[in-house]
């Protein structure tokens, strides 16, 4: 996955960031994007949140799934402060647990309104602290998860604010971390030639791979196309890769590396894949 | 491939006899004009048409018919899998038994359209097809239905006209009974113009609901495409409800009175020319059960999907498996 660390999709594994928001609109946009980069990804996301039990994420699968939602208190988080061991084994029962569905990993994002919700003053003092974040440790954990630490603006108190972003090493603004422009990238890649598209295509921008494909630069007698960044394309989108492939000469392959399950669906669920070549691996 | 007429017969049988004598000749018939002949019957039926072909037998193709199609949609994908095998054939031969034990109220009705939409999504396929069925075990209000979807019926090598047989559209629309309530505490996402974002929120709340992994993204994918793949959607806002049932997430797609819609939808085998709609296969290919309703003020699909308390999406295999 290559999108830029400026965005809720380029967060990966290791990765420490700081995403400051405002209000029940973009806290909410902000974990449907956490969930959609966990499940691209082969991630479990785990959102630890004051409001856990609380109406909408009561619906949460109890044994946890995709997604889970944990209390401060089941995190390791009490009256504010972290206790690191507890958080280190819940988290890796959770990986233990995610593994059984096939996921991967971890994306943990924690509210830091929902933590100091009910802490005691000299706790949110702490916060407005020069230091590090104290999830900072698990970035030296064997498989460290995603870490994202999340601050409502109209929630925390005002004074903690510029320290939290000076106890990250990397800080967004729910505006830019949620911004999908370009929805969809495209660029032409060497060795062997071929076009990378990262990003999703929909009936919003599928002309720019109509137009992609027009132009794309061949690797002798294969059209390659690196999709391991495309996190989704719709039927029509891959409907024009199987009418590509089909229009090509004889002895000569549309070859897509590293679809995700998306594109592989629908081009088995079409019967389009007779037409198309798949391989496995990226570029490596 | 395409061109030649869709034949759709059925055939009640009420013993071993019976069954032989209307599927020898059926197939023998097939091998001498050498069209490809497949058999989807049962384990017991399969054997008894094995032996009755003596040195013949291994120039058909078998499948037992629990597992040649698990539900309609997919059914009807397995069958144009089949034609699609044999493209240089004129025709081919079906005998498609379809399994009716241990069915749910709701799965046989599912079953009996997709029976009658066949006549309708198989036109031009070439395909002559005979579905047996099995009086000492079959409800009468099945067989009495299979009256209503073949227009023929087979008795041994005979053929006659099915006075009963009831044209598609209206047999499906008949069956169309009002939808269950959907629940207070559905989650609601209205559509207001941004794709993206919308398949954000439903990859999101289908997650809170119990969908993982490959079936959460494929189950968004199909969402998204119900939303803007119906014909006539646009100018108003659809929306999308979500709750779940045990062992299952459902869905409702709500679509403007101005969207029009094909009763088969999505059970058009689709092909590379585009056709309205399409996008709906996705939909019924990986759902258990998909419902179209339409009604003055608008449409209502509703789509039903294991989720991560059904066993079956533990097995291992990929989370479509047919």
């Amino acid at each position: 996955m290559s999108d830029a660390l400026t965005s809720v999709f380029g967060i990966e594994p290791g990765d420490h960031a700081y995403v400051r928001y405002a209000g029940e609109d973009e806290r909410r946009r902000l974990r449907a994007a956490h969930v959609t980069a966990a499940a691209v990804r082969g991630e479990r996301a785990v959102f630890v949140d004051a409001v856990a039990r609380d109406g909408h994420d009561a619906r949460a699968l109890p044994g946890g799934g995709q997604v889970i939602v944990l209390t401060p208190g089941e995190a390791g988080f009490a009256g504010g402060r972290l206790d690191v061991p507890r958080l280190i084994r819940v988290l890796d029962a959770q990986a233990a647990d995610a593994a059984r569905l096939g996921l991967r990993g971890l994306r943990m994002c924690v509210d830091v309104a929902g933590v100091l919700a009910g802490a005691p003053e000299a706790a949110a003092a702490d916060v407005g602290r020069p230091g590090r974040c104290p999830l900072t440790v698990l970035r030296d954990r064997p498989r460290p998860p995603a870490v994202i630490c999340h601050g409502d603006r109209l929630r925390l108190p005002e004074a903690v604010l510029p320290a939290l972003a000076e106890r990250h090493p990397l800080t967004l603004d729910a505006a830019t971390a949620l911004a999908r422009h370009p929805l969809l990238c495209v660029r032409p890649v060497r060795d062997p030639a071929g076009l990378c598209l990262e990003g999703e295509i929909d009936d919003s921008n599928i002309g720019l791979l109509t137009r992609a494909l027009e132009t794309a630069p061949l690797d002798g007698r294969d059209l390659r196309l690196y999709v391991r960044g495309l996190r989704f394309a719709d039927v029509r989108a891959v409907r024009l890769l199987a009418h590509a492939a089909e229009a090509m000469p004889d002895g000569h392959r549309l070859v897509l590396h590293a679809p995700g399950p998306v594109i592989r669906a629908v081009l088995r669920l079409y019967a389009w894949d007779r037409r198309i070549v798949v391989e496995e691996g990226d570029r490596g | 491939m395409r061109g030649s007429a869709f034949v759709h017969q059925g055939c009640l049988y009420a013993d071993d006899d019976e069954f032989l004598r209307m599927a020898v000749p059926f197939i023998d018939e097939g091998l001498r004009r050498d069209e490809p002949v497949l058999v989807a019957t049962t384990p017991v039926n399969l054997d008894l048409v094995q032996t009755a072909l003596g040195r013949h037998a291994r120039k058909v193709d078998y499948a037992e018919t629990a597992f040649f199609g698990r539900r309609p949609p997919q059914r009807v994908a397995a069958f144009t899998g089949y034609r699609h095998r044999h493209p240089r054939a004129g025709r081919v031969r079906i005998i498609a038994e379809p399994v009716w034990a241990g069915r749910s109220a709701r799965q046989v009705e599912a079953w009996e359209c997709m029976e009658s939409a066949l006549n309708a999504v198989l036109a031009g396929t070439g395909i002559h097809m005979i579905c047996p069925y099995d009086a000492r075990t079959v409800e009468p209000e099945i067989v009495g239905n299979a009256l209503r979807t073949h227009p023929h019926m087979v008795d041994g090598a005979d053929v006659a006209a099915s006075p009963r047989y009831t044209e598609p559209v209206s047999f499906v629309r008949a069956r169309a009974a009002p939808l269950p309530r959907r629940p207070d505490d559905a989650v609601t996402l209205t559509f207001g113009g941004d794709l993206s974002r919308m398949r954000h929120a439903v990859v999101m709340e289908s997650a809170m609901l119990g969908l993982a992994g490959e079936r959460l993204m494929i189950f968004s994918a199909a969402v998204g495409e119900l939303l803007t793949g119906a014909p006539g959607a646009g100018a108003e806002r659809p929306s999308v409800a979500l709750w779940v049932r045990p062992g299952e997430v459902v869905c409702d797609i709500r679509l403007p009175a101005t969207t029009s819609l094909d009763p088969f939808i999505g059970l058009h085998p689709p092909t590379l020319d585009p056709r309205p709609g399409d996008g709906f296969w996705l939909a019924r290919q990986i759902c258990d059960h998909l419902d179209v309703r339409p009604a003055p003020d608008g449409t209502t699909i509703r789509l039903h999907t294991p989720n991560l308390r059904s066993a079956e999406t533990h097995h291992g295999g990929s989370p479509l498996d047919g």
